[in-house]
């Protein structure tokens, strides 16, 4: 068991994790990470039509151990412009 | 309003009871007994004589994912019956187990069965309660299908809030939410780290406010708005023609 925290950045606001969740192993902590991503984007579409949104997660020590990014992009196309 | 059982503070929401009904309903509520947080009151499968009360407390029906993930499909607070069902349905087609250390009456079903075929208003509460599930049901599904996850959560404390009122179990626009966390995750179906990170939303929005479990909703009337809580589908209003219709505002 160890204690994982989650800063994210949406590309408008950077948010640190001040309190952190609980996991039984590193690997259990990077898949909360891929999900946070995944649900971070379906309840905040972007402004636009370009975003990137990026989780880390840190350690109990504060040492940043993995990255998790997702860029999304919509662009119209010619003959629709 | 704590003189009488939690169960007949609820029932008398759906129907008009006699003193002989009232009577009735308290002798169920005698035989209550304490269970521990995360104690199974009945599993999936499992067919049962009887039929549980939550009399303080709280517990949930709840299905396990086979990659071992909760999902909590309803939330039994004193005055609910967990499992009406079994009176009448013969398999369970999913858990119920205490989320924190509860009171829970134990009924046998002949009890139950008994019980609603003397008193037609008894019935007929039985009746709506079963109903005002089912509107709740309805509701958790927009919930998980159709809204953010902060307004998931800022409607479910809407709801929990006004529903543990009705009871006699809350006021002043604060609660005490009756689980962790983690629980609040199973309920609108995210993670831990997400629930965390929108619970600091809401907080930072000046929507809730939150001291370890204690729950305060800054103002009823705009968490409701931002949640689109429209307390209509708990039907606490009865029938009275001139009840109008839920109370979506209040304190007007």
């Amino acid at each position: 068991m160890a204690h994982f925290y989650f800063d994210v950045n949406d590309g408008r606001k950077r948010s640190v994790d001040d309190y952190g969740v609980t996991y039984n192993t590193k690997d259990e902590a990077k898949q909360a990470a891929m999900r946070e991503l995944s649900l971070i984007i379906r309840d905040d579409l972007p402004d636009g039509e370009r975003a990137n949104y990026v989780v880390t997660v840190r350690d109990e020590t504060s040492t940043p151990i993995y990255v998790v990014m997702a860029a999304v992009m919509g662009e119209s196309l010619l003959e629709y412009t | 309003m704590q003189d009488v059982s939690a169960l007949t503070r609820k029932l008398r929401n759906g129907a008009a009871l006699s003193g002989e009904d009232v009577e009735r309903l308290e002798r169920i509520a005698l035989t209550s007994r304490c269970v521990p947080a995360n104690t199974d009151l009945i599993k999936e499968h499992e067919t049962t004589e009887y039929v549980h009360v939550i009399e303080s407390g709280v517990a949930c029906r709840y299905k396990i994912t086979p990659d071992g993930r909760r999902a909590i499909l309803a939330l039994l607070l004193p005055g609910d019956f967990c499992d009406l069902h079994v009176a009448i349905l013969d398999h369970m087609d999913h858990s119920i187990g205490t989320l924190q250390e509860s009171r829970v009456s134990r009924v046998s079903r002949d009890d139950v069965l008994q019980m609603l075929s003397a008193s037609p208003a008894i019935s007929r509460a039985c009746w709506w309660a079963t109903l005002v599930d089912e509107a709740v049901l309805r509701e958790w599904l927009v919930n998980v299908g159709r809204r953010r996850t902060d307004q998931q959560l800022a409607h479910l404390f809407c709801e929990l809030y006004t529903r543990l009122e009705a009871v006699g179990l809350a006021e002043n626009d604060r609660f005490r939410m009756p689980f962790t966390q983690t629980t609040l995750g199973d309920l609108v179906g995210v993670t831990q780290v997400h629930v965390q990170r929108t619970m600091t939303q809401l907080r930072d929005k000046g929507l809730i406010t939150q001291q370890d479990r204690e729950i305060g909703l800054h103002d009823f009337n705009a968490v409701a708005e931002y949640s689109d809580f429209d307390a209509t589908y708990l039907h606490l209003g009865g029938r009275s023609e001139d009840a109008g219709p839920g109370r979506r505002q209040r304190n007007e």
